[in-house]
């Protein structure tokens, strides 16, 4: 027995929910995909090896505070961030030197988000206060 | 679905151009949507927008789905 040609609501309705379907799919995908790349956090080997020394310009500063080390545009953000405890400085580098996620910074220091966000807030706080370079010139490090 | 049609489907699925765009067009908020990221500046502040690369990659695998995968004209 032949099936019944489909009505046109149906037939759209029916692609409707394909289409959310496939793109939804895709998505997780590309996410958990994502997620597996973002989940390889250097050993603490690669950290100790990774030195700034030869990959660039020697007018940077250097800037070495418990066991760490990465480079500064100026003088005035090496002055600020000389004012930093560790903890703070730890975030900095998990953030910015290795890309990890808050939420792997929480899991690596045992903090909850919140924690790692305040931090980071107070961190970007104290480094506004204490930065006495132009106004124009945001630090960043 | 205001401005698709069972027709624009069917040509969609024969690999009309013209049709895929408008597919791609009709359900672009939608795609949007799941293409989005959050990033964290480096002044604290959150902000979200749409990962093109995502995006694109999500707009290929509906577009084969599309030509490959939908068995509706058979039924």
């Amino acid at each position: 027995m032949p099936t019944p040609p489909l009505d046109e609501s149906t037939e759209l309705a029916l692609f409707d929910s394909f289409v959310k379907k496939v793109v939804r799919n895709t998505a997780i995908k590309i996410i958990n995909k994502a997620k597996k790349e973002n989940q390889i956090v250097p050993d603490e080997a690669y950290i100790s090896e990774c030195t700034t020394e030869d990959t660039h310009f020697s007018e940077n500063i250097i800037c070495d505070r418990f066991g760490h080390e990465w480079l500064l545009v100026d003088v005035y953000l090496y002055e600020a961030m000389l004012l930093l405890k560790e903890e703070q400085i730890e975030v900095l580098i998990m953030e910015f030197q290795y890309g990890m996620h808050i939420w792997e910074i929480a899991k690596k220091l045992h903090i909850s988000e919140r924690a790692v966000y305040a931090r980071k807030k107070k961190t970007f706080d104290s480094i506004r206060k204490n930065y006495k370079g132009e106004y124009n010139e945001k630090p960043y490090c | 679905m205001k401005n698709l049609t069972v027709e624009i489907i069917h040509r969609a699925m024969d690999g009309d151009k013209e049709a895929l765009l408008k597919i791609l067009q009709h359900y672009e908020h939608y795609i949007d949507k799941y293409a989005m990221v959050t990033k964290t500046m480096p002044d604290g502040k959150i902000h979200h927008c749409v990962d093109e690369d995502r995006k694109a990659e999500i707009q290929y695998a509906l577009i084969y789905a599309i030509k490959h995968k939908y068995k509706t004209k058979k039924l």
